[in-house]
């Protein structure tokens, strides 16, 4: 189940499904004449997140405009429509043994333009980077209804202002994303994990010991015990504090090295279980760690998410885990990066006051937290976006510059923008 | 001027100012030197509010103003079109902070790009992109112009590395983008802030990622009878699915003067020779570095060497990475391209490029980064005989068509500036220009910060960088 279970903002919208460009580009030209919204969606799997846009107006669904318009593997590089699925283009690349390294929750249901309006990411984030180190051209269609451009088709490429970066994340709210050119990646020879469970005091220097490693993970994961007893885990029959699980994929003959390796290094940890488990790049291990940070979980009122120093992982986490009583936490811990779901049962005020605390321990650490998932009618108290940083001046001039008419998902992003 | 001197005077100290028409001279261009135009004044501010008062200045007295680093930019990024002052951040050279728990380092635009991977390297870590020119350029031209360099085949780019920047805006105020962390809420303003060549404003501090050192390296030397058979190799490595460290091309003209220059040992009768390097763990590479081994010698390799000791590889890369700096000895004066082409067109690409040096009577060497499909022909001239700059000019204009007629760019990693300037409407429609121009300008309203680079928005830019063109020649 993904976050479409929540559509009401989207309540006396019209959906409209253009067949191609040209379509799309007449429904924006009709509804800026109108003043109407337009709300960008590719399968609806995300659009949960964020405010409720702040006018009425057409949902413009990108599930037509899927082709593939180039693929030259021996390149490295594909141009796709941005409404293609993301297991389409994932079978596509896997037919030449290459991949796009971004994990995705649901790759079934979504589409790539709403990975990339969303950045979403996932475990391997820590070896192979986010969405915006992929993404090599962009085609947008814009407040006029006219298709533009920027970047191109080749690998490097530093002609004109890089439009990739800045639509990277910006939930639809600059223009309709309508076409993508991403580089790719081989598939990896081999993945495996070392699973290592263990105890609350020791997950600070054992995540510190990964830091230091002779090894170079591509996922360190970090799930506490509550997460661990997901349906998603629930095999692995975890019974410590925490659980991590440390991804690699590399050639068969380094995976093994580096397996062999870590387990080593880890193996005086005090009161801890090691595993080695040897499973492809597209096991369900890797599925399930990639999805659990969007699993809607049923009655769980809302999803957080924290971008803190890596080394601040352990401890944020242990407060959390105090705080917000059976918290699921799950952390890209080599990336800073921590999810958390609340579960059914805590009251609006104990999660307001715990998710409050949590942010302002986060902006102490120059990071910040966002709520990737949030009951419909808690959003209007809850800091969906974190707190506003300075930079939201630049960034309102540049949504009023490319969208002066706040045509595109009005009201939804970082501070209403 | 004289007010705003005065004004400069009492932000920095008359000591950090240069006005004589003498020492202005170094200012008059970068790397490219076609054009050229002298600033009224050059000012070396050291703390980033002294950065946003020189700005307010420039504005109150509606002078232009732009960065600079070390001016090593080769597509005329710091040329002062129409004069005005230069902001040199040269004497903003701190390194801040490094964090190696969380790979991250608060530096000054100033740090030149060598010298933060020379502190990092005591803890096993370095600064990823490495330009040819890595022992003078900045960090802060390095985010200016998103820069490369041979390693970016595997690490990327500028961009890549980037976290976030401390920048003045065009009006003066000072803001923060990005910061040590990754996925802050909002839009990616530091992403796009990266390549925008100085035109959003002054980036005087970067939050960089630091990268940890592969534990080994595998270095060869492929050695080639004909440039056709080191390109198809390159093309096969790519679509073999391996992806070196770094893939670099050097043809048999360029292989004479680094030879003359650095007495590596080229064989100086091959037609072209590739550096192919793998890096990461000890476990596997031996069993990649024989793959491409492999490819080589399917491809017609004669021989492919191993560079097997520290000083081999230290010497390649420093042959490699100065060869500009040979190509003085084969001509008085020198244009470099940047086009950039799908990899699988490189035997096409460099078929063309031979085809265009023929055509116009002109000697073409290449030395590039291969495996991104990033060339760098550079064309022999000597600019006293106008006739020659004429022809150097018609022919790299072909040849970057040919890289646009093909899928590809006019620049991978030095930049539009002043001297591809005419080539963004081939790339762009003007719709497209036209999105560009609305970005610049929720940044940059005025164009009073680095005026006429990298958009074709005003007759102005272009008629100036000809007229300056004309006169160098």
């Amino acid at each position: 189940m993904s976050f479409s279970d929540s559509l009401n903002p989207l309540d006396g919208f019209q959906h409209k499904h253009p067949s191609d460009v040209l379509e799309a580009c007449e429904i924006i030209k009709q509804s800026a004449a109108n003043l109407d919204a337009i709300v960008p969606s590719g399968s609806g799997s995300k659009m949960n997140i964020g405010y409720a846009p702040s006018r009425k107006g057409v949902v413009l669904g990108t599930k037509n405009l899927n082709k593939v318009i180039d693929y030259p593997a021996r390149d490295m590089t594909i141009t796709v429509q941005a409404g293609i699925l993301i297991k389409d283009l994932k079978e596509m690349l896997g037919k030449e043994n290459q991949r796009l390294p971004i994990d995705d929750p649901y790759p079934a249901s979504s589409s790539l333009g709403g990975l990339l309006a969303t950045n979403t990411s996932g475990p391997r984030r820590f070896g192979w980077g986010t969405l915006r180190d992929y993404v090599i051209g962009i085609s947008i269609l814009n407040d006029e209804g006219v298709e533009t451009k920027a970047g191109g088709r080749v690998v490097k490429n530093v002609a004109g202002y890089d439009f990739c970066k800045l639509h990277t994340g910006a939930l639809g709210t600059l223009g309709v994303i309508s076409q993508v050119t991403l580089k790719v990646r081989p598939k990896p020879e081999a993945s495996s994990f070392v699973l290592l469970t263990l105890n609350l005091a020791n997950v600070e220097s054992v995540l510190d010991r990964i830091h230091n490693t002779k090894t170079r993970p591509v996922a360190v994961e970090l799930l506490n015990k509550t997460a661990l007893q997901h349906p998603l885990f629930k095999h692995l029959a975890v019974t410590s504090d925490y659980g991590i699980f440390i991804g690699f994929e590399h050639s068969t003959e380094a995976v093994k090295w580096q397996t062999e390796t870590l387990a080593n290094e880890l193996a005086d940890v005090p009161n801890s279980k090691l595993e080695l488990i040897n499973v492809p790049s597209d096991s369900a291990l890797w599925q399930a760690l990639g999805e659990f940070q969007a699993a809607r979980i049923s009655g769980c009122p809302l999803t957080f998410k924290a971008n803190i120093p890596s080394a601040k992982v352990a401890s944020w986490c242990a407060l959390a885990t105090d705080t917000i009583p059976g918290v699921l936490l799950q952390a890209h811990a080599g990336s800073g990066i921590v999810f958390g779901h609340i579960p059914e049962g805590v009251s609006r005020q104990v999660a307001f006051n715990s998710i409050d605390m949590l942010l302002q321990k986060a902006v102490r650490y120059q990071g910040n937290l966002v709520l990737p998932y949030c009951l419909p009618e808690w959003k209007a108290d809850f800091p969906v976006w974190g707190q506003t940083r300075p930079d939201v001046k630049v960034m309102r001039k540049v949504k009023e510059s490319l969208d002066p008419k706040a045509l595109f998902n009005p009201g939804r992003f970082v501070d209403r923008i | 001027m004289k007010r705003l001197l005065d004004s400069l005077k009492k932000i920095v100290g008359a000591d950090a100012i240069i006005t004589a028409a003498s020492e202005l001279m170094v200012y008059e261009c970068d790397g490219f030197t076609i054009d050229k135009n002298r600033p009224d004044v050059v000012v070396f501010p050291t703390t980033t509010e002294q950065v946003s008062k020189i700005v307010e200045a420039c504005n109150y007295f509606k002078v232009p103003f732009l960065p600079r680093g070390a001016g090593t930019s080769l597509a005329g990024g710091c040329l002062p079109v129409g004069g005005g002052v230069v902001i040199s951040l040269a004497r903003m050279k701190k390194i801040f902070d490094v964090d190696y728990r969380n790979r991250c380092a608060l530096i000054e635009a100033g740090v030149v790009n060598l010298w933060l991977t020379n502190h990092l390297k005591p803890q096993g870590y370095h600064f990823a992109p490495d330009p040819s020119s890595q022992g003078a350029c900045t960090i802060g031209g390095n985010v200016a112009t998103n820069s490369g360099g041979p390693h970016t085949l595997k690490y990327g780019v500028t961009v890549n590395h980037i976290m976030g920047v401390e920048l003045v805006l065009p009006d003066g105020e000072i803001i923060h983008t990005g910061g040590p962390l990754e996925d802050n809420p909002g839009y990616d303003l530091t992403g796009v802030i990266v390549g925008s060549e100085g035109t959003f404003g002054v980036a005087v501090k970067s939050w960089v990622r630091i990268t940890r050192n592969p534990d080994t390296y595998r270095t060869l030397l492929g050695v080639f009878n004909s440039v056709d058979d080191a390109t198809n190799t390159i093309s096969e490595i790519i679509g073999a699915g391996i992806v070196p460290a770094a893939l670099e091309m050097l043809d048999q003209m360029i292989l004479g003067a680094l030879e003359d220059a650095f007495h590596f040992g080229f064989p100086l009768d091959a037609g072209a020779i590739l550096i192919m390097e793998v890096d990461g763990l000890e476990a596997g590479i031996d069993t990649e570095a024989d793959r491409i081994t492999q490819i080589a010698l399917k491809h017609g390799a004669r021989e492919v060497r191993k560079a097997d000791t520290d000083a081999k590889r230290t010497l390649l890369w420093k042959a490699r990475k100065q060869a500009f700096g040979a190509v003085g000895r084969l001509a008085s004066s020198f244009c470099t391209q940047d086009g950039v082409v799908p990899r699988s067109k490189l035997p096409h690409i460099l078929r063309e490029i031979q085809r265009i040096g023929l055509k116009y009577d002109l000697k073409i060497c290449n030395v590039f980064h291969a495996g991104d499909g990033n060339i760098h022909p550079i064309l022999l001239f000597d600019e006293r005989f106008p006739d020659q700059v004429t022809r150097v000019l018609a022919a790299s204009g072909e040849i970057l068509d040919e890289c646009i007629r093909v899928g590809g760019s006019v620049t991978g990693e030095h930049g539009i500036g002043v001297e591809k300037i005419d080539f963004m409407s081939k790339l762009f429609t003007p719709d497209d220009l036209a999105m560009m121009i609305r970005l610049r300008n929720a940044f940059n309203p005025t164009n009073n910060c680095s005026p006429h680079k990298m958009l074709p928005t005003a007759g102005a830019c272009i008629e100036a960088s000809k007229a300056g063109r004309m006169a160098a020649m």
